[in-house]
C-alpha cells in the first residue's frame, strides 16, 4: 500500500511537471498580455508529433528534442507575428474566437499532415530502464527525467524571472502594462518574446511526453483545459502559482483516480464504491477549483481584486 | 436594450414563417434529409438564443454552455429508460437539472471577471463532460441509443420528423417571445446595465451579482431544453454533446448573428450550421476552412467580429 | 445622534496607511468638504464610506445604522450615495433611461421578467421631473454616451433623484492615489473593459 502509495505520488509529480510546462508560459500570456490563448494546448501537440518526425529523421530522441525546441519557438513566433499581435488590444470574445479558429485549423491540419492514427516515439534506450524505489517496487527511469527536467526549468525560469533584466521586464509587464511602456520598453518586442518562449514550453512539454504517451490529436485539448484550471488556481500572472497549482493539480488528479475508489469503500460496498469512484474521480480538480475560487476568487498567488 | 422596433418585429416574423413553410418546401423536393439538418438548426437556435442572452445583455462571455446540451440530452436518455417517456417530463427534469448546475457553478464563476470568467465556465463544463464519459451505465465515452423519442400525452407523435421539428419551431418561437419580454422588463434593464457599468448600478443601489446569477441560470434552463431537442432528434446521447468545441461553436453563433441581439442568434446558428455542412460537402478536412473563415473574419473587421456583426449598437 | 457617525476608521496598502485612526461625525444638514493634497487619501476615505472599497478597521453607522461590511448597493439603499469625480454612466443607455434606472431601485422589485420597463409611466415620470430640474429634460431620448452632458460631472447630480429625507452623499474631486500596485491593476481592467464590453 505504501510503496504503491509511493508509486502514485510520482505519478502525479510527474503529471504535475508536465502541466507546469504548458501553464508556465500560459500564465505569463494571461497575466502580462491579458490575452485568452486557447490555442496554446495545440502548440504541445505540435511539440509531440514534431518530435515524432525528427526523432525518426535524426534516429536519434535526443537531437528530436533539441530540433523540437526551436522548431516550436518558430511556430510560436509565426502565430505571435500572424495572428497574435493583432489581437492584444481586442475583446476577450474576438481573442477567444479567433485562437478557437486557430485550434480547429491546426487540430485538422495535423491530421492531414500526419494523419489521425496515433503515433508514438521508441523509448531512448539509455533511459528506457528502471529503477528500484522501495523493495520489490521499480519506478521507470524516463518519467524520472521527465520530472527532472521540469524541475530544471522551474528553477531556470525562477532564476530568469527573479534576477534578470529580461525577467525584470516581465513582472514589470505583470503589474502595469503602460507603466512599463511608459519607461521606454518595446512592449510589443517583449511580447513576441514571452509568446514565442511560452510556445517552445510547451512544445518541450509534448516532445518529453512523446516517449510515454500516444501522440494523437486529441491531446492538447484535455491539457489545454487543466492547465486553465491550474492558472486560476495559481493566479493569473503568477508562474509560482502555476508551479503550486500545477503540483496541487497532477497529485489530487493522480491519487485521487487511483485512491479514491479506495477510500469511498471505507464508507460504502465495494460495488457502489468503485462506480462512485469512477465518477468522482476525473471531477476532482474541477471540484478543487471550485472550492479555491469560493475562497480566493483571484486563486492561491494572484493579487487581491 | 432591445426595442422591438417595427423592422425587428417584421423580421422576426419573416424568419420564422419561413421556418415554418420549410418542411412543405422539403416535401416538394422530397429531401428528407433537409427536415433533419432543419431540426438541428432550430434546436442549436434555442442554444443560441439562451446564450445571446448572457453574452450580449448580460456581457458573460460563457465558454461552456454546451453543459447544458448534455444535460438536457442525458435527462431525455436516463429518464427514457427509467420508462418515463413523456417530453414535459423530460423538459422539467432537463430545467431543474440545469437550473441547479447553473446555480452553482454560476455562483463561482461570478466571483470572477474577464479571462477568468471565460475559463471557469469552460472548465466546470468539462467537469460535466467527464462526468458523463464515467457514467458507464450509459455507454461512457460511447454514448447510447435511445430507444424511442419523447412521447406527447403518451403518443410517439414525435418519431414523426416531421412533427418533432415544428415541436422544436414552437419552443424556438416561445423562447424568443420569453427572451425579448425578458430584455425590455425591469430585470433587463438591471443585467444590461450591470453589463455597460457595474459600479453605477451599485452606486444607484443594485447588486449586480443577483440579477447576473439569475440571467445565468435562465440561459442554462433555456439550453437544457435545446438539448432535449438535439436528443430526440439524432435519437442518440453522447457526451460529445458537452465537448467544449460545442460549446465553442455556440459563441461562434452568437457572433454571426449579431450579439445582443436575439434574433440574431437565430440566424447565426443558421448560418453557421449550414456553412458547417456546406464546407463538409467540399472536403473531409471542413474545419480548416471554417476555422480560417473565423480566424480571418476577427482580424480583418474593423472592430472585431463583435463590431463587425453588430447591428442595434449604433 | 448625529447622520453619519464614523469611529476609528482605518485603512492601510501594505505599509502605507492611508486612513488612520479617522474620526467624523456629520449632522443632518451639514455640508463638509475634506481637502487635502494629493495622494492625501481623500478618494480611499470616499470609497471606504461608500463601500466601493473595504476598511481594516472602524465603524461606520449612518443614520444609526451599522454600514461596515455592508455592500455598497446596501448603502445607497440605507440613503448613502456617491457620485464619481470621472463620470461614471451607463453609456448605451439613453438619458432618461439612466435616471429611470436610478428611481428603479427604489421602487419595487427589478426581478420582474415580463412587463416591459419602458412603459413604466412612474419611473419615466420622477425621472423626467428629474430632468426638468437640472434643465436637461430635452435630452432625454438621447443616448447618454452621445449627449454633451456627459462630460460634465453634473450629470451624476439627477441619478441620486429623488432626494431622501436622510441622505448624504459625496464626491471626490482629486484622484486615486496612483503608483500602488493593486490601484493601478484595477484601473487598467477598468480602462479595457470601458474600450470593450466584453471584459
Amino acid at each position: 500500500m505504501t510503496s504503491l502509495f509511493l508509486l502514485q505520488l510520482l505519478n502525479g509529480v510527474q503529471f504535475g511537471i508536465l502541466l507546469f510546462l504548458i501553464a508556465a508560459g500560459l500564465t505569463l500570456v494571461f497575466g502580462i498580455m491579458d490575452f485568452v490563448n486557447l490555442a496554446h494546448g495545440v502548440v504541445y501537440m505540435i511539440g509531440a508529433y514534431l518530435a515524432v518526425t525528427f526523432t525518426s529523421m535524426t534516429g536519434s530522441y535526443g537531437l528530436g528534442l533539441l530540433l523540437t525546441l526551436p522548431a516550436t519557438l518558430l511556430v510560436g513566433l509565426v502565430l505571435e507575428l500572424s495572428v497574435f499581435r493583432r489581437l492584444y488590444d481586442r475583446p476577450h470574445l474576438d481573442q477567444v474566437l479567433a485562437t478557437f479558429g486557430l485550434v480547429m485549423i491546426i487540430t485538422e491540419g495535423v491530421q492531414v499532415i500526419w494523419g489521425a492514427a496515433p503515433l508514438s516515439v521508441p523509448m531512448p534506450e539509455l533511459l528506457s530502464g528502471s529503477v528500484p524505489l522501495i523493495g520489490a517496487m521499480r519506478y521507470p527511469v524516463f518519467r524520472l527525467v521527465i520530472i527532472a527536467a521540469g524541475l530544471l526549468t522551474a528553477l531556470g525560469l525562477y532564476l530568469v524571472i527573479g534576477h534578470t533584466r529580461i525577467g525584470m521586464r516581465l513582472r514589470a509587464g505583470a503589474s502595469n502594462r503602460a507603466m512599463v511602456a511608459a519607461l521606454g520598453v518595446d512592449i510589443g518586442k517583449l511580447f513576441t518574446v514571452i509568446f514565442a518562449f511560452g510556445a517552445m514550453l510547451a512544445g518541450f512539454a509534448g516532445a518529453m511526453v512523446a516517449p510515454v504517451l500516444t501522440v494523437d490529436p486529441g491531446m492538447g485539448e484535455q491539457v489545454l483545459i487543466l492547465a486553465f484550471v491550474v492558472i486560476v488556481i495559481g493566479g493569473i500572472g503568477s508562474v509560482r502559482g502555476a508551479f503550486a497549482g500545477a503540483l496541487l493539480v497532477g497529485l489530487v488528479d493522480t491519487l485521487g483516480r487511483s485512491f479514491g475508489p479506495i477510500l469511498l469503500r471505507a464508507v460504502m460496498e465495494p460495488a457502489a464504491a468503485g462506480q462512485a469512484g469512477r465518477v468522482l474521480a476525473p471531477m476532482l480538480v474541477y471540484i478543487l477549483m471550485a472550492v479555491i475560487l469560493a475562497v480566493r476568487p483571484s486563486g492561491l498567488f494572484g493579487a487581491k481584486t | 436594450m432591445t426595442r422591438l422596433t417595427p423592422t425587428r418585429a417584421w423580421a422576426a416574423t419573416i424568419l420564422f414563417a419561413a421556418f415554418a413553410i420549410l418542411p412543405m418546401i422539403t416535401q416538394a423536393l422530397g429531401d428528407s434529409y433537409l427536415i433533419v439538418i432543419a431540426t438541428r438548426i432550430l434546436a442549436y437556435a434555442i442554444a443560441a438564443l439562451a446564450l445571446d442572452l448572457i453574452l450580449g445583455y448580460g456581457g458573460m462571455v460563457s465558454f461552456g454552455h454546451a453543459a447544458y446540451l448534455g444535460i438536457g440530452a442525458y435527462a431525455v436518455a436516463i429518464l427514457g429508460r427509467a420508462g418515463i417517456t413523456d417530453l414535459g417530463a423530460h423538459m422539467l427534469a432537463a430545467i431543474a437539472v440545469a437550473a441547479v448546475f447553473a446555480l452553482i457553478t454560476g455562483a463561482i464563476s461570478l466571483r470572477t471577471r474577464g479571462i477568468y470568467f471565460i475559463m471557469i465556465t469552460l472548465a466546470f463544463a468539462q467537469m460535466g463532460y467527464f462526468f458523463f464519459v464515467s457514467l458507464s451505465a450509459y455507454g461512457g465515452d460511447d454514448g447510447v441509443t435511445l430507444n424511442a423519442r419523447s412521447t406527447v400525452f403518451g403518443q410517439p407523435l414525435l418519431e414523426n420528423n416531421t412533427a418533432l421539428y415544428y415541436t422544436a419551431l414552437a419552443l424556438l418561437i416561445g423562447l424568443y417571445l420569453l427572451a425579448v419580454a425578458i430584455t425590455r422588463s425591469r430585470f433587463g434593464r438591471v443585467l444590461t446595465g450591470a453589463r455597460e457599468n457595474p459600479l453605477r448600478m451599485q452606486a444607484i443601489g443594485f447588486s449586480p451579482f443577483r440579477y447576473q446569477l439569475t440571467a445565468y441560470v435562465i440561459s442554462g434552463c433555456m439550453a437544457s431544453i435545446a438539448g432535449v431537442m438535439l436528443a430526440n432528434q439524432a435519437s442518440y446521447v453522447s457526451p460529445s454533446y458537452m465537448d467544449w468545441h460545442r460549446s465553442g461553436e455556440l459563441v461562434v453563433m452568437v457572433v454571426f448573428g449579431g450579439i445582443g441581439n436575439l434574433l440574431g442568434a437565430v440566424a447565426g446558428a443558421t448560418i453557421a450550421l449550414l456553412l458547417e455542412e456546406w464546407l463538409a460537402l467540399l472536403t473531409r478536412h471542413w474545419p480548416i476552412l471554417f476555422g480560417l473563415i473565423l480566424v480571418l473574419v476577427v482580424l480583418y473587421s474593423r472592430d472585431g467580429l463583435s463590431g463587425f456583426f453588430r447591428s442595434d449598437r449604433s | 445622534m448625529s447622520l453619519l457617525d464614523v469611529r476609528g476608521l482605518r485603512k492601510a496598502y501594505g505599509a502605507l496607511k492611508v486612513t488612520d485612526d479617522l474620526n467624523l461625525s456629520v449632522e443632518k444638514g451639514e455640508l463638509h468638504a475634506i481637502i487635502g493634497p494629493n495622494g492625501a487619501g481623500k478618494s480611499t476615505l470616499i470609497a471606504q464610506l461608500s463601500g466601493q472599497a473595504g476598511s481594516d478597521a472602524g465603524s461606520v453607522r449612518f443614520d444609526g445604522a451599522e454600514m461596515m461590511g455592508q455592500p455598497m448597493h446596501a448603502r445607497v439603499r440605507a440613503g448613502m450615495s456617491r457620485s464619481f469625480q470621472i463620470t461614471s454612466i451607463l453609456p448605451g443607455f439613453t438619458v432618461l433611461e439612466n435616471v429611470a434606472a436610478a428611481v428603479q431601485a427604489r421602487r419595487g422589485s427589478s426581478f420582474r421578467f415580463f412587463a416591459p420597463v419602458a412603459g413604466e409611466r412612474a419611473l419615466n415620470d420622477t425621472a423626467m421631473e428629474a430632468l426638468a430640474r437640472v434643465g436637461i429634460a430635452e435630452r432625454a431620448a438621447m443616448r447618454a454616451a452621445v449627449s454633451a452632458m456627459a462630460k460634465s460631472g453634473n450629470w451624476n447630480w439627477p441619478s441620486r433623484w429623488p432626494p431622501r429625507r436622510n441622505s448624504c452623499s459625496w464626491t471626490s474631486p482629486l484622484p486615486a492615489p496612483a503608483g500602488r500596485r493593486r490601484i493601478a491593476w484595477s484601473r487598467s481592467c477598468a480602462a479595457s473593459r470601458a474600450r470593450s464590453r466584453w471584459c
